[in-house]
């Protein structure tokens, strides 16, 4: 659904959005910083997400 | 009563153009006012009001503005004012009501879009307060419902709705968050029956 974001991306903003569901202000930032980053490429092997990439593989 | 069946017949029948859109507008101010009084003229108002439109404006979304603005008031006073008689409604006309919902606000137009997420709004929140049918409506759409919905918060085409659409989204994931909200005992997967 996302072509312009990548996993890793796309489940760090629905981890934010269910964090911050009971608070209208918190989950509009969330939201519009989802906006803001889909304006943006970004693949799997992005260097901005490789710490997050070892932390998964070694768990 | 027999007069406002004669008024919707007489609307079923006429070809598209002879149509007057003030009958929608009578009906949805109608329902506003007499509320769930309105309940046992639904199924009237949903397959000779309803359908007849819907089959008029379903192609585009530019063609017949004003039936189109009378048609999105009139299925969101359904949402807001008369909540009891939706729920009685058979499967196919809720789906009727949601896939209108959706598509309204689908709609570049403001007015129209706005509307739309006006009535999407209101029935997450008459859905929050009973859990039951929630259950059961989720089950169904929930899947349908956010992905249009987060279809038109992320296209460019309808900026204006940002903060309805999120308060929409924030009201789905408020639901599937809490247990009270859904019942896991419920379990319906078919959409051709009764939404009981």
């Amino acid at each position: 659904m996302f072509p312009n974001l990548n996993g890793v991306q796309v489940e760090g903003f629905i981890i934010r959005l269910f964090n911050t569901v009971g608070d209208w202000n918190q989950f509009k930032v969330t939201l519009r910083d989802l906006l803001v980053s889909m304006k943006k490429f970004a693949s799997n092997d992005d260097a901005l997400y490789k710490e997050e990439r070892e932390v998964s593989n070694f768990l | 009563m027999s007069q406002l069946r004669d008024l919707t017949e007489d609307y079923t029948n006429s070809s598209p153009n002879a149509r007057d859109p003030e009958v929608l507008l009578l009906f949805s101010v109608m329902l506003k006012h007499a509320g769930d009084l309105m309940a046992d003229f639904l199924p009237t108002i949903m397959q000779s009001l309803c359908q007849s439109t819907l089959q008029m404006i379903q192609q585009d979304t530019t063609t017949y503005p004003e039936f189109r603005d009378g048609f999105f008031r009139l299925v969101m006073n359904i949402i807001k004012h008369c909540a009891n008689g939706l729920f009685q409604q058979s499967g196919e006309s809720f789906q009727t009501v949601v896939y209108t919902v959706i598509f309204a606000m689908q709609h570049e137009k403001p007015d129209l879009m706005e509307l739309g997420n006006e009535s999407m709004h209101s029935l997450c929140m008459t859905l929050a307060e009973s859990p039951s049918f929630a259950t059961i409506f989720y089950q169904n759409f929930f899947t349908t419902c956010m992905k249009e919905i987060i279809t038109v918060l992320t296209d460019y085409r309808h900026m204006a709705g940002f903060k309805m659409q999120g308060q929409i989204v924030q009201l789905m994931l408020q639901a599937i968050d809490s247990e009270t909200t859904v019942d896991p005992s419920v379990r319906l997967n078919d959409l051709s029956g009764n939404p009981h």
